[in-house]
């Protein structure tokens, strides 16, 4: 019972000592990790806002202005009249638009 | 002194000290108790505003049509800048400022934050940012991103500052659904150093910000560009001063393209007039001429006092009290059916219906068709001229009503009245917005609405017969798409002035809807002061017909 005792007078101190170097220690490393810390939140929202700044540039990429510039840089054009054809039967070519804008006068 | 009466002194002085103690820790601790808690959680903490994001706006494809670009408030810490002069010489170029301006702002006497710029953008804070310059700091301040520029502006409205520089929604659907698009910004509060870092395990408070709700439209961004390139096209053809074009389904009551010329640029709203910022669509109102015509005969055909079949004399002009009633080109055709009356667009022959239909039905078909009252579309500009008081209408008035003259409608509520025509007499309340997305929870998905069956399905049919025979016999049939059967209705109404009509001042109109035995859509086509013709066939018609073939087009809609 004795030895017990004793084994546990000595345990106890050292692993109290021990702790108390850790806690010191860790809170030390811990104290020094905000810096990191508000440097890795500045990181998180700037990464945010460069992917909210790509995605606009996806948006402007993508809007049909710039797909009409592009296709008439290629030299696509609009469909004329006998570009566009029907698959009914009845009338074959059906889109007449050649004279759509036609100004007349009045009879 | 005695021994007593050192000791009645010396406690007397206890007691005053203890007073004075307890004054003190009343003051610091009662008096003063929220200032010092708050300057001692400035001390400990770090409270950072994180903005909430405003909501984006697609179209019905998931299209963006505005969506939010990250942009900063750059400011000045006068106390922490060590030389002004160089930090202005350094700071203004790249924000593209005036240095001897920012020297004098931030030289003012007892400033500590002084702004320097608003929604500067990401690339340019990224320069300032690795100089490291003291003194110099960024808040967020996202701005709005309108990746296919004006188009569609009257339709999204604006982002501007209320009067404490906090981001409002003004017009359109920005302002209309502002509550619902701006969100809840939140706030994260942080125990911090000696530096001003955080403590890793200090005290850590974060309220996440409740984004705003994006909004899904009805819109088609295809056909919103085919309506307003063609519209630009039209009004510089027709020498018109302004334009409009708004295209609806008329089964769902939802808002495909909506156009007004001259417009303004959402990007730099404060540039323009603000006069411009009214959508014309819905704030303004014009006299609808014969386009009305349509709504007066099918509430005669549905109170089955006449039939398209129904034959009246056309054979000169009707005398009404002082008033004389002429066609438009002073042309008589004799004995006509009303099918024709509408292929004619005869005055004389609307006449001829007012009087079967009688003051009491004329105006309650109007009040049933919606006219006087709000659609009660999304958009915050929506204005309705107020019918005439009953006891202001005159004979002639009931008369001159039924072609569309001396009453004045919004065009929303002229494409509304046709599309209950083309949706067999059901009228729908126009939407522009078809979904509402939020950014956590359950979407809400905004449902069709039937405002009233104005006349019954039976007449529907029949009106709609009349207007196709109305494109294929008047006076626009050289312009209608060879295979398409679209019923329409053009209409040239005079301005009125100052109490008169102005001869030389017309809006010109076309309304129809296409394929007439299974809308896909209801157009208005609209042109003020046209300077080629007067007339809306020559004009609104067949700028209206152009549209209607690229709609064909890109629907692939093929000839019945």
């Amino acid at each position: 019972m004795k030895k017990i005792a004793r084994v546990i007078g000595i345990v106890l101190p050292i692993t109290a000592i021990i702790l108390v170097v850790l806690q010191v220690v860790i809170s030390n490393e811990l104290a020094t990790l905000g810096k990191r810390l508000g440097q890795l939140d500045t990181q998180v929202s700037y990464e945010a806002d460069l992917n909210e700044a790509l995605s606009t540039e996806v948006a402007s990429a993508s809007s049909l202005l710039v797909l009409r510039e592009r296709a008439q840089k290629l030299g696509f054009v609009e469909p004329t009249a006998t570009q566009i054809m029907s698959l009914t039967l009845e009338v074959p070519v059906a889109l007449n638009r050649s004279d759509s804008l036609r100004p007349v006068s009045l009879e | 002194m005695t021994a007593s009466s050192r000791s009645s002194v010396l406690f007397s002085a206890f007691v005053v000290c203890f007073c004075v103690l307890l004054l003190r820790l009343v003051y610091w601790q009662i008096i003063s108790a929220d200032r010092l808690g708050r300057e001692a959680s400035r001390q400990h903490f770090v409270e950072l505003a994180v903005p909430a994001s405003r909501g984006e706006i697609m179209d019905k494809g998931g299209n963006p049509l505005v969506v939010n670009q990250p942009a900063f408030l750059v400011y000045g810490e006068p106390r922490n800048i060590k030389d002004i002069s160089a930090f202005s010489k350094v700071v203004s170029p790249v924000l593209s400022l005036n240095a001897e301006e920012v020297l004098n702002k931030l030289s003012q006497p007892n400033l500590v934050w002084v702004p320097l710029a608003h929604k500067v953008e990401l690339s340019l804070v990224q320069t300032l940012r690795i100089q490291n310059i003291a003194g110099l700091g960024f808040e967020k301040e996202p701005k709005r991103f309108y990746p296919e520029a004006s188009t569609a502006a009257h339709l999204l409205g604006f982002v501007g500052s209320d009067v404490n520089g906090v981001d409002q929604g003004y017009f359109g659907l920005e302002g209309y659904y502002d509550r619902q698009v701006r969100g809840i910004d939140g706030i994260m509060r942080l125990e911090k150093d000696a530096h001003g870092a955080p403590i890793l395990i200090g005290q850590e408070e974060r309220i996440p910000p409740q984004d705003g709700r994006t909004l899904v439209l009805h819109t088609d961004k295809a056909v919103q560009q085919i309506v307003e390139r063609k519209l630009k096209e039209g009004i510089a053809r027709y020498g018109a001063k302004e334009g409009s074009v708004v295209v609806m389904d008329p089964a769902t009551g939802g808002i495909i393209a909506m156009a007004s010329f001259p417009n303004y640029d959402p990007r730099s709203f404060s540039a323009f007039d603000k006069s411009l910022y009214k959508n014309p669509i819905v704030g303004s109102s014009y006299e609808p001429g014969s386009t009305f015509k349509a709504f007066i005969m099918a509430a005669a055909i549905n109170e089955k006092l006449i039939t398209p079949d129904t034959i009246m004399d056309e054979s000169g002009p009707v005398q009404i009290g002082q008033y004389v009633i002429r066609t438009w080109n002073n042309e008589y055709h004799g004995k006509i059916t009303m099918t024709q009356v509408l292929e004619h667009s005869s005055n004389v022959g609307m006449v001829f219906v007012a009087q079967k239909l009688g003051h009491e039905k004329l105006l309650a078909a109007m009040k049933r068709f919606g006219f006087g009252k709000p659609t009660n579309i999304d958009l915050e500009d929506e204005s309705s001229p107020e019918l005439r008081a009953d006891k202001d209408w005159g004979e002639v008035d009931d008369y001159t009503a039924s072609f569309g003259q001396g009453i004045a409608v919004t065009p929303i509520q002229m494409v509304r009245a046709v599309a209950a025509l083309a949706n067999g007499g059901r009228m729908m309340e126009p939407h522009v917005v078809k979904e509402i997305r939020a950014a956590k929870g359950k979407n809400i998905v905004v449902p069709a609405k039937i405002s009233a069956q104005v006349v019954s399905p039976e007449t529907a049919r029949i009106v709609t017969e009349m207007m196709v025979a109305a494109v294929d016999n008047g006076e626009a049939k050289w312009a209608k798409p060879k295979g398409y059967r679209v019923a329409g209705k053009t209409g040239t109404a005079q301005i009125p002035v100052a109490g008169h009509y102005d001869a030389s001042k017309t809006i010109a109109s076309f309304v129809g809807f296409a394929p007439a035995d299974k809308p896909r859509f209801v157009m208005l086509v609209t042109l003020r002061e046209t300077s080629s013709s007067q007339w809306g066939s020559e004009t609104a018609a067949p700028l209206f017909f152009t549209i209607a073939r690229d709609l064909f087009t890109y629907w692939g809609i093929p000839p019945q």
